[in-house]
């Protein structure tokens, strides 16, 4: 067998190696200092499913004492990661207390890796006091892989204090934890060579004006570094920014931008690199220099995930000039740019942009075709009405264009109403009745009739749609009609028009509640609670217990709007057994007596999502005595989502 | 129906890990947390089309309407890219056509069959550039020659067999292929139907069990820029997959920025003249 194949064999092998056999760990513990990484990796995960017992955190912790060793040491790291709680204890000794500077270190690695919080306390006394300066680099650069106050403000001493090593390492951890040291201290390093870069980057989660005009003006400087630090920090802090904040910090980019040497190749340059901070910088800076990059330059950016925002936001600063002369490449961009443009072109769309639209609406191309039919109700042009009323019979195109001319409806309601009456009454299609009656007005009416007698279902399921916003009257009459109709989907859409009638649709709801159709049923449900028509909360009671998820959610839901959730039913809905039930459950009935320690039995549900509902549940309606039940979950908890929820309600407790 | 206003729902982080979790259920695509964005983006148009107030009420359809599994393609294929063309990444495509197809040609003379997989097909821009690339070879005339392109979004699919395309499809189209492989249809252009009619498509999520015997054995399998979305595990499956479904002697091509490190050492990594291409070992240890 050749020498791949022996690492095949012996991977495949200690992939099987059964954990309970005797000599298992001494197996994995050479198994890590196999030539092979693949192998070394296996034990190291493997290292991890051994349950319990010190012998495993002692191995590895040996191993990691092999100094020649490399791929072995680095192999027991990430298995005493993998192993988590387990192995903080040993760690903390080894961190505290070992002789070897290198172990020392290595303790501190893994300890931030695992992110301890019981570690913060060694780990700062490590930062500040440790005799070898690399373990207290390592400390520090630990705590800003665990986080919380303690571990900032001492980090924030670290990097006041330190020596050069440990202050680049305290200030890289801050920017981790998004906690930068305060301005004064961070100016004199923005000329510092060795922490320039990072200095940068920290002044980019400044959100002060004066740090935004440093950023600026870095942005101008006329060392090439330091221009390249300040656009990655302008990317950071565009990024980390509120939209008031993003706001300032452009007002202090544009006074700079123009004072920006070379900065089309600056642009393209951080455009065609990896790092997306420099990338979102590019483009921030590519927004206030409108013209210094093609706007196909600035779209191509988004097919980096992290910088489309950013590559919207440019776009959209272009000027309806510049995005109209975009329009006609459209076609030839990547996927992903596409995407960008149509998003940030869509909103500035005027009447000059008429022409163009309409050939993209017959490009065949159906990304630029939604967009296009988009864009033209936004153009507030009648040029545009034909175009959108052609593509109101297209399956695909319909439903956009439908709600564009609802848009073009609002600038020139009497044209577009008139025009969307005579297509109605020449060739109904479900889109055209759709905007129609949400148009209005006594033709719209007419219409609606007519179209609950069309001879095609899809057109009488949209006038159905519609009638529920037609006066009471009418919509009554209609909806009454629809629901006689031999077509379920015509008579779902009349249940849910009834929801939102008025008056008069609670004896339609109780009819339609008994329809044989389940999507009507279900339709009805929707609508009793919208209505808060309470006669029908037996009816929605029976349901809660039903088998089908979607019935039993929308029963309860239906019955805590029309108040008639009682705690029997709670009570049956927490024992579904769909999780979404179960959390529509919680949400809904919170108010109820008895809801708190129902929601309490709910804390060790084996779904996250449903014990951050129970969470939620407790917080509205506990009281002191949920509590400890409470504060054992949280004790328990390893998730961080549901350990928020816990602790908000544990506080929400306590202060009762 | 649409709704007119252009209001767009954020996702909570709960919103987010939920409908994360539903994704990887169902396809093995891995998002990953800081991509919560992206994720929003992608999936507002849906719940434009149904008409859905939220995020949560998203993730409600999708778990227990009865449209909720059609639903859950869409989503899935609205976040897994499927940005393609023809002539993607023209040094591979220059070494499958100049140094693998040589090479295939003598590894199946006998049989006088060429089976080449692309998995991950998306619109059909690569399994066509697959085809026109054997047309062109002129290696495998009277030959049994069948592309095979899969997806996971039967959406894709559809717009696949129609074999049309427009200008974006085209942009990396060596001269003189368009006018050779291609008519134009209205706005776009129509592959030719005898090169089309070398391409098969068919439904198939990669990492879902029991999805091998779908796929027939293979001397080629092309799969670019498609395990960047599932994560270790899955990845783990859909080579197990490559690897039981080709032929001894065939070839595994990945994109430019995916290797196979840290995830099997079945195949050996072949250093071609143009590209490093992945290939399953001979029988009896046999090299290329």
């Amino acid at each position: 067998m050749d020498a791949s194949g022996l690492e095949e064999e012996r991977y495949r092998r200690l992939l099987a190696l059964d954990l309970r056999a005797e000599g298992a760990l001494q197996r994995l513990e050479e198994a890590l200092s196999d030539q092979s990484w693949r192998v070394r990796k296996v034990a190291a995960d493997r290292f991890a499913q051994i349950p319990g017992g010190t012998g495993v955190t002692s191995a590895l912790i040996r191993v990691m004492g092999q100094r020649e060793q490399t791929g072995a040491r680095n192999a027991a790291a990430e298995a005493l990661v993998h192993l988590g709680g387990r192995a903080v204890e040993p760690l903390l000794a080894v961190l505290s207390g070992h002789e070897d500077p290198d172990q020392r270190k290595f303790a501190a690695d893994v300890l931030g890796q695992i992110g301890a919080r019981e570690a913060v306390g060694p780990l700062l006394a490590a930062a500040s006091g440790d005799a070898d300066v690399n373990v207290r680099a390592a400390a520090a650069e630990a705590l800003g892989g665990i986080g919380g106050e303690d571990a900032v403000r001492g980090l924030e001493a670290a990097f006041a204090s330190g020596k050069e090593l440990l202050r680049a390492c305290a200030l890289e951890a801050l920017i981790r934890l998004g906690a930068p040291p305060p301005l004064p201290s961070l100016v004199p390093l923005l000329d510092d060579p060795g922490l320039r870069r990072a200095a940068y980057r920290a002044l980019g989660l400044v959100k002060q004006p004066a740090a935004f005009e440093l950023l600026a003006r870095g942005l101008s400087s006329r060392f090439r570094a330091t221009r390249e630090a300040a656009l990655a920090a302008l990317g950071v802090a565009w990024r980390h920014g509120r939209d008031d904040q993003r706001a300032e910090l452009e007002k202090a980019v544009l006074v700079s931008a123009r004072k920006v040497e070379a900065a089309p190749e600056v642009i393209a340059s951080a455009l065609e690199g990896d790092d997306p901070e420099l990338k979102v910088g590019a483009l921030v800076l590519a927004g206030a220099l409108e013209g210094a990059q093609p706007a196909e330059a600035v779209a191509e950016a988004a097919r980096d995930d992290r910088a489309v925002p950013a590559a919207i936001h440019a776009l959209s600063r272009l000027g309806a000039a510049a995005g109209r002369a975009l329009l006609p490449k459209l076609g030839t961009l990547s996927a992903p740019a596409r995407a960008v443009a149509c998003e940030a072109l869509v909103g500035m769309a005027d009447p000059s942009w008429v022409p163009p639209l309409v050939d993209l609406l017959g490009s065949g191309e159906p990304d630029l075709q939604r967009f296009a039919a988009r864009a033209l109700g936004r153009t507030g042009s009648e040029d545009a009405l034909w175009p959108l009323l052609s593509a109101l019979s297209d399956v695909s195109l319909g439903k956009t264009a439908a709600a564009s001319l609802a848009l073009l409806g609002a600038v020139h309601p009497e044209r577009v109403t008139a025009e969307l009456r005579a297509v109605v009454d020449a060739h109904p299609a479900p889109a055209a009745v759709w905007v129609l009656a949400k148009l209005g007005g006594e033709s719209a009416r007419a219409a609606l009739r007519k179209a609950l007698s069309a001879p095609d279902a899809a057109v009488r399921a949209a006038a159905a749609e519609a009638a529920g916003d037609a006066p009471a009257p009418l919509g009554l009459e209609l909806l009454r009609q629809a629901l006689a109709d031999e077509a379920a989907a015509v008579r779902a859409a009349a249940a849910r028009g009834l929801g939102s009638l008025p008056e008069g649709g609670e004896e339609l709801i109780q009819l339609a509640l008994k329809d044989p159709d389940a999507q009507v049923q279900l339709a009805a449900v929707e609508s009793a609670g919208e209505a808060r028509v309470r006669s029908v909360a037996p009816a929605l009671g029976l349901m809660v217990g039903a088998e089908d998820g979607l019935r039993a959610s929308r029963a309860v839901r239906a019955l805590a709007r029309v108040g008639g959730l009682s705690e029997e039913h709670l009570r049956v809905a927490l024992a579904h057994r769909d999780p979404e039930v179960i959390k529509e459950a919680l949400a809904c009935g919170a108010a109820l007596a008895g809801a708190a320690p129902l929601s309490a039995g709910l804390l060790g549900h084996e779904r996250w999502d449903v014990r951050v509902a129970a969470a939620r549940a407790i917080r509205t309606c506990g009281t002191s005595a949920e509590l400890p039940a409470v504060r054992a979950a949280l004790e328990a908890e390893a998730d961080s989502m549901v350990r928020a929820a816990l602790a908000e309600a544990a506080a929400q407790l306590a202060s009762r | 129906m649409a709704r007119i206003d252009d209001h767009r729902p954020e996702m909570s982080a709960e919103e987010f890990r939920l409908l994360r979790d539903l994704v990887y259920e169902r396809s093995g695509i891995s998002i990953q947390e800081d991509l919560k964005f992206v994720m929003e983006r992608r999936l507002w148009p849906r719940l434009e089309a149904l008409g859905l107030r939220d995020f949560a009420a998203y993730h409600r359809f999708l778990r227990l309407d009865p449209r909720g599994a059609g639903e859950l393609d869409f989503a899935i294929e609205a976040l897994a890219t499927n940005e393609t063309y023809f002539f993607r990444e023209p040094l591979q495509l220059q070494a499958f056509s100049r140094e693998i197809l040589p090479i295939l040609e003598a590894q199946n003379r006998a049989t006088r069959r060429l089976r080449v997989w692309s998995a991950g097909c998306s619109t059909g821009e690569e399994p066509y550039t697959l085809a026109i690339l054997i047309e062109e070879s002129g290696r495998f005339q009277g030959w049994d020659v069948q592309v095979l392109g899969t997806d996971i979004s039967r959406r894709v699919l559809a717009s696949a067999r129609r074999a049309e395309y427009g200008p974006s499809s085209m942009r990396a189209m060596p001269e003189g292929y368009l006018e050779r492989y291609f008519t134009p249809a209205g706005a776009r252009h129509r592959l030719r139907e005898d090169v089309r009619s070398l391409v098969t498509f068919g439904y198939l999520n990669l990492v879902e069990p029991g999805a091998g015997p779908l796929v027939p054995r293979q001397d080629a399998v092309f799969c670019r820029n498609v395990l960047i979305y599932f994560d270790l595990p899955a990845r783990r499956r859909v080579l197990d997959l490559f690897h039981a479904r080709l032929h001894d002697g065939g070839f595994l091509l990945l994109g430019h920025s995916e290797s196979l490190i840290n995830l099997t050492s079945a195949f050996e990594l072949v250093h071609l003249q143009s590209d490093l291409v992945y290939r399953k070992p001979l029988a009896g240890g046999g090299r290329p």
